[in-house]
């Protein structure tokens, strides 16, 4: 048997492993899963969820971008939702989208890089941490070969701890080309020798937990967008299926960064976001999962309070967010910023975004003795 | 003066003891090897035999003292960018065809980067303007002129082995380093923190070594500094800038620029700073009584070659064999350097260095590459794939020569900066012994 035969009979084994056990007990031994989706380039938080009560202020601000009645979804006296959304309009009658408003933290950074980094790591404006806030407890809560699977691109919330974490593009793709990952079995005291194969060890581990999941099926009648982002949403909803042990998943879905001609644009990312994630919701209830899943949106920052001179929007701050899923007590967390008293010409938080973390490692995995660092967060009750 | 501090530094050397039986004999292969992998691309047939006969002081010598050509950039990037404001009278489909034709001379440019390193014997030369290319960052994507960060490129080139000083000081003047940082942006009364804070955080001092005050200040002395519009070049604008008093360091005056980067130079930490980035440049761990003395050298007269020179002559380095991981522009450009490779045409070169997370001309930020991140796993299914596309056309464009040095004259695993993981089949050929050794986690050393 040469080596690759043998490799090729090792990808065979989780396919005997897990069918082993029942479904349910499975399922048991998973812990419940954080979909994170990262909304990258900075959305316009005030083009997708528009505060009615502050009407004549956004429209001063925005005269030619704001939203107009035809072009919004009231969701009740107090908000409306971007139209593009109106694929999520089921979820909200549901009781199962919360929108968490105002995220952000004090003196607001407005660099892209600093930004997603500050959010990623879970640090203060001044603060520099090297640890991404879900390294910790994706590893606590991994009960499997990998704690993390990153689809595309930006994996920094998972980085410089014990998380062994995954990047792939796609399933697909990820599994014909690990493939020709020999297997290697080395123990070195050259501590680069031991990282190079740790990585390796990592895609082997992630070849043989996932290559019993079958990929997404592309275009045709999949009810997932057409697109990278749409089949990486289907790959997720396959893992999350297969009920591997995997806590965290995180995709991205951008350019949000819609410094001109924003309006179409952003509308299309959004309909593509909220297509996307119906379809995922629309899988998973039907397969008994939507209980087991939090869907959670993130972005660098929101967008300028104002429009600028090229229809469009520059770097900003507050913003609210997405929280979704079977367990999630829908509704309105937290208060919208004032578009009247802003400071740097900004809306100025009111919830802090780690806030939001915390809610998600207390209320949502039960882990109390996991801590967001920087403060004793406050959790925001929207898990049932 | 600088002899002197010369002098003091072989009697530093001797000193060391240890190091001066091994530096007076003539190079094994294996020692090329090390001193090619870290200070070149790798030990390629010419550069292992230039260096054989020598002793390490002299291979160092050698590659310090290799001429380094002329840059000729593509035409595309050798010509101003239009100025926004006749752009901007331009209709919308005009602006977009002139954008596109921009973003395409990036990529020509980026082309020709990558195309340069596959050739040419002033290694390291080319080694040390990589560093400093990912030390004072900038990015077409945020510049977008492929003219300035070309002129930024031959600045970086023409000072890579020359006086940080000098280097400093034109690095804080360059347009593109200007627009990238936004202090085109950084006006009296409307500053911008943005260079300030990353030059005493990234470029000189590093964190921890001065105050909020210290870059609100600095910020200060920098307003005015900016890019002309039409000439493209960088301009004093004497009413932008703030000619109040500032406080830096604990001292005051009218400071501008030059004052600053004087002030910036005047303190301890930076010596410090730049050598420990250059040391882990070459060297895997830090060694703290080393850098602080060949810091406190480098002070006097920023000399970076006679810096390079004494890391890469430390036992420290000569120990460290096979203890870092190769870039992607080393694991890539070293490879086809020694293997040469038809399939893998400098074309397709830099789109496989941004899969593998080194994106020349474009770093992710501006803290540069994610130099820790080379061996993530996603990137390390693409660096293993890429090596074997790049042996597949290996055989029908390999030399007799070069299949005999690469299969007949060594073990093909004495390439690898430490031994195999994973032991070839004893019948395998030439071509199957090379695709072993690039799949082999040895290949990710240096």
């Amino acid at each position: 048997m040469n080596r690759r035969s043998l490799l090729q009979y090792l990808t065979l084994m989780p396919l005997l492993g897990p069918a082993g056990l029942s479904a349910a007990s499975r399922e048991a031994s998973s812990p419940p899963v954080l979909l994170l989706v990262e909304l990258n380039g900075g959305n316009d938080s005030l083009n997708t969820v528009v505060p009615l009560e502050q009407l004549a202020a956004y429209q001063h601000l925005r005269p030619n971008l704001g939203l107009n009645a035809d072009e919004r979804l009231d969701l009740d006296e107090q908000y409306a939702l971007n139209l593009a959304f109106e694929p999520l309009l089921p979820v909200w009658e549901a009781g199962n989208l919360a929108l968490v408003h105002g995220l952000g933290y004090p003196q607001p950074n407005r660099s892209h890089f600093r930004a997603i980094e500050i959010w990623d790591t879970a640090s203060g404006a001044d603060e520099f941490r090297d640890e991404g806030w879900l390294a910790a407890p994706s590893n606590t809560l991994g009960s499997s070969e990998l704690d993390a699977l990153v689809f595309g691109r930006n994996a920094a919330a998972f980085a410089g701890g014990g998380c062994r974490f995954l990047v792939i593009d796609n399933l697909k793709s990820f599994l014909a080309q690990s493939r020709n990952i020999e297997k290697v079995v080395s123990d070195s005291s050259n501590p680069a020798m031991r990282r190079v194969i740790d990585a390796r060890y990592r895609i082997q581990a992630g070849e043989k937990l996932l290559s019993g999941v079958r990929p997404a099926a592309s275009g045709g009648t999949s009810p997932y967008p057409a697109s990278a982002f749409g089949r990486q949403l289907a790959d997720a909803a396959s893992v999350i299926r297969a009920d591997l042990g995997v806590p965290v998943l995180k995709l991205s879905l951008g350019s949000f960064d819609t410094h001109r001609n924003q309006k179409q644009t952003h509308a299309r990312l959004l309909r593509h976001l909220a297509r996307g994630l119906a379809a995922l919701r629309s899988e998973l209830k039907t397969s008994g999962h939507w209980e087991r899943v939090l869907v959670v949106t993130y972005s660098e920052f929101g967008r300028r309070a104002s429009e600028n001179g090229s229809g469009g929007t520059d770097h900003g701050t507050a913003a609210t967010h997405f929280v979704l899923g079977g367990r999630v007590r829908g509704g309105h967390y937290g208060h919208h910023p004032s578009l009247v008293e802003l400071a740097d010409r900004d809306m100025q938080f009111t919830t802090d975004f780690r806030r939001l973390y915390q809610t998600v490692l207390t209320e949502w995995w039960q882990q109390p003795d996991l801590r967001v660092p920087g403060d004793e967060w406050e959790t925001l009750g929207l898990i049932g | 003066m600088r002899a002197l501090w010369a002098f003091s530094f072989c009697v530093l050397l001797a000193l060391a003891g240890t190091g001066l039986a091994s530096t007076a004999f003539a190079l094994e292969f294996q020692e090329a090897r090390h001193l090619l992998l870290r200070a070149g691309f790798g030990p390629e047939r010419r550069m292992v035999e230039a260096l054989a006969p020598l002793n390490r002081q002299d291979a160092v010598e050698l590659l310090l003292g290799e001429p380094a050509p002329a840059l000729a950039f593509p035409a595309c990037a050798q010509v101003p960018a239009v100025p926004q404001k006749l752009r901007s009278k331009w209709s919308r489909d005009e602006r977009r065809a002139y954008r596109k034709v921009q973003r395409q001379c990036g990529g020509k440019l980026k082309e020709w980067y990558t195309a340069r390193l596959l050739v040419g014997k002033s290694v390291l030369h080319e080694q040390m303007t990589l560093f400093w290319h990912n030390h004072f960052t900038s990015s077409l994507r945020k510049v977008r002129d492929p003219q300035l960060i070309a002129n930024q490129h031959r600045m970086l080139y023409e000072g890579a082995l020359g006086h940080f000083d000098e280097l400093l000081l034109a690095a804080v003047r360059d347009p593109a380093l200007l627009l990238y940082l936004d202090n085109v942006n950084n006006r009296k009364r409307k500053p911008n923190e943005n260079l300030a804070r990353e030059l005493l955080e990234l470029f000189t001092m590093g964190e921890g070594h001065y105050s909020e005050q210290d870059i609100r200040e600095s910020a200060r002395a920098l307003t005015g500094l900016a890019v002309d519009p039409v000439s493209r070049a960088t301009r004093f604008y004497r009413k932008r800038h703030d000619n109040g008093v500032k406080t830096i360091f604990g001292s005051a005056g009218r400071y501008d620029s030059r004052q600053l980067v004087d002030l910036i130079l005047r303190q301890p930490a930076t010596a410090e700073y730049i050598t420990r980035e250059l040391w882990l440049n070459f060297v895997s761990e830090p060694d703290e009584m080393q850098i602080r003395q060949l810091a406190s050298e480098f002070k006097h007269d920023w000399d970076i070659a006679q810096l390079v020179r004494g890391i890469l002559l430390s036992e420290a380095f000569w120990r460290d064999q096979g203890r870092m991981v190769k870039s992607p522009v080393e694991l890539v450009i070293g490879s086809v350097r020694l293997f040469g490779s038809g399939t893998m045409l400098s074309k397709g070169l830099p789109g496989l260095l941004r899969r593998m997370g080194q994106d020349l001309f474009d770093p992710p930020n501006v803290k540069g590459w994610a130099v820790d991140e080379w061996i993530g796993p996603s990137r390390m299914l693409i660096r293993v794939v890429a090596g074997e596309r790049l042996v597949r056309g290996f055989s029908d464009e390999a030399s007799a020569p070069q299949l005999a040095y690469l299969c007949a004259e060594r073990d093909m695993a004495d390439f690898g900066a430490v031994p195999s993981v994973v032991a070839t089949e004893p019948d395998s050929d030439c071509q199957q012994r090379i695709e072993a050794l690039v799949t082999d986690p040895a290949w990710q050393l240096k």
